[in-house]
């Protein structure tokens, strides 16, 4: 089973879960997919076994073969390809800029004048904290776009046999619907603020979009705050746990710490419950 | 020879745009005939790479000189690259006033791109 935690605010928990979750349903596997700033490994704190570069092909031109038709740089969506014409003859070429889409290669009308070299965009870690296996993507400050890594993370949680724990990166963008694409559930993390309801009210409309089975965990609950629970149940939207509001927390997780005990049995409950949700 | 200038307007007493790839026209001065043309930039309005695209249309547009306020780095580098000269026309310059300083030799030569900090404090002040 691949469960994905998403928030369409950023800061609402869902790391603090999606931690806590996948310490109660090891053995398993999490992954952070928060890939512009993982944070999970913090109070996973894993160990390490094996780092692989991350890369993707960007275009190279060979300038004996190439003539500077610009074809490539025309065809480009993104302009990471500029061509000098004749006289100066020049190439240059933006990294930060190119999607990796390899149109450029496509269009080119002269046999081995532009080639395709991969270029790393970031790190895969895989490690082990406990019973737990341990995954992150690490994007490369700059790079246009995090879909690609968040896509081959998601390729390493469908060949996974057990349990995946997918910590989603926030908002409700592209890179959102890739790590939640292969999910047989989402559990969205809500704090009951004003702002915490509007950006969870997007993001219910982003898994109802994509079909997939969800529900909500709040965090940050406070006795009396009704406000995230009286929109679930209007939406007919299943409330699976609460967090409280409790200082004791927030000093915890200042110092990388979570109270992983107090919460397990609770959790085993939960994840026993979406496993029937699923089935 | 031709001259690239980013404009706020269609005409020779239009000002001078301080933005390169986020002005609003363009106007292709020739020294040689002193007729002039005016374009809308068609990129002011992208999300990326809009300096790169204007680059590259002042290769296109075959001009050897370009004139704006600034320049930023990637624009800069295209331009470099395809050995074309820049000038910067500052403060309130019109278009007419740029060409004229230009001729008589009294614009700067930018050496290098507009640094970061100061193309974000001119966005601001314009917005």
């Amino acid at each position: 089973m691949i469960l994905s935690v998403a928030s369409g605010k950023g800061g609402t928990g869902k790391t603090t879960f999606s931690v806590l979750l996948a310490r109660a349903a090891a053995p398993a596997l999490y992954i952070d997919a928060d890939v512009e700033e993982p944070n999970g490994g913090i109070f996973l704190k894993p160990e390490i076994e094996r780092e692989e570069d991350f890369t993707e092909p960007v275009p190279r031109i060979i300038p004996e073969k190439c003539t500077y038709c610009g074809e490539c740089a025309r065809a480009c969506p993104y302009k990471a390809l500029v061509i000098i014409p004749p006289p100066a003859k020049k190439d240059l070429f933006f990294p930060e800029l190119c999607h990796s889409c390899g149109v450029c290669a496509y269009v080119c009308p002269e046999q081995g004048a532009l080639i395709e070299v991969p270029r790393k965009k970031g790190v895969i870690r895989t490690g082990r904290s406990g019973q737990l296996d341990f995954m992150e993507g690490i994007l490369n400050i700059g790079e246009p776009t995090a879909v690609p890594l968040i896509k081959a993370l998601m390729k390493k949680a469908r060949n996974y046999k057990g349990d995946v724990i997918v910590d989603a990166p926030p908002g409700t963008s592209c890179p959102v619907v890739e790590a939640v694409s292969e999910a047989d559930f989402v559990l969205l993390v809500a704090e009951p603020t004003p702002f915490g309801l509007h950006d969870l009210s997007l993001v219910v409309e982003m898994v109802r979009e994509l079909d997939k089975k969800f529900a909500i965990v709040i965090n940050k609950a406070q006795e009396g705050n009704t406000l995230v629970e009286d929109y679930a149940r209007r939406q007919g939207i299943p409330v699976l746990f609460k967090i409280p509001f409790s200082e004791e927390i927030a000093r915890m997780y200042s110092k990388g710490e979570l109270p992983f005990g107090e919460f397990e049995p609770q959790l085993k409950e939960v994840f026993a419950r979406i496993r029937e949700m699923v089935e | 020879m031709k001259i690239f200038i980013t404009s706020k307007g269609r005409e020779l007493d239009s000002k001078v745009d301080p933005r390169f790839g986020r002005a609003e026209y363009y106007i292709i001065y020739d020294t040689e005939t002193a007729e002039f043309r005016a374009e809308e930039n068609p990129f002011k309005k992208g999300q990326t790479a809009v300096g790169i695209s204007l680059a590259q249309r002042v290769i296109e547009e075959g001009a050897q000189v370009a004139i704006s306020g600034n320049f930023g780095p990637n624009a800069f580098e295209v331009l470099k690259a395809a050995e074309i000269r820049l000038f910067r026309a500052g403060g309130e310059m019109k278009v007419k006033e740029a060409v004229d300083a230009f001729l008589r030799g009294e614009l700067p030569e930018m050496d290098s791109a507009t640094p970061r900090e100061v193309a974000d404090r001119l966005e601001k002040e314009l917005k």
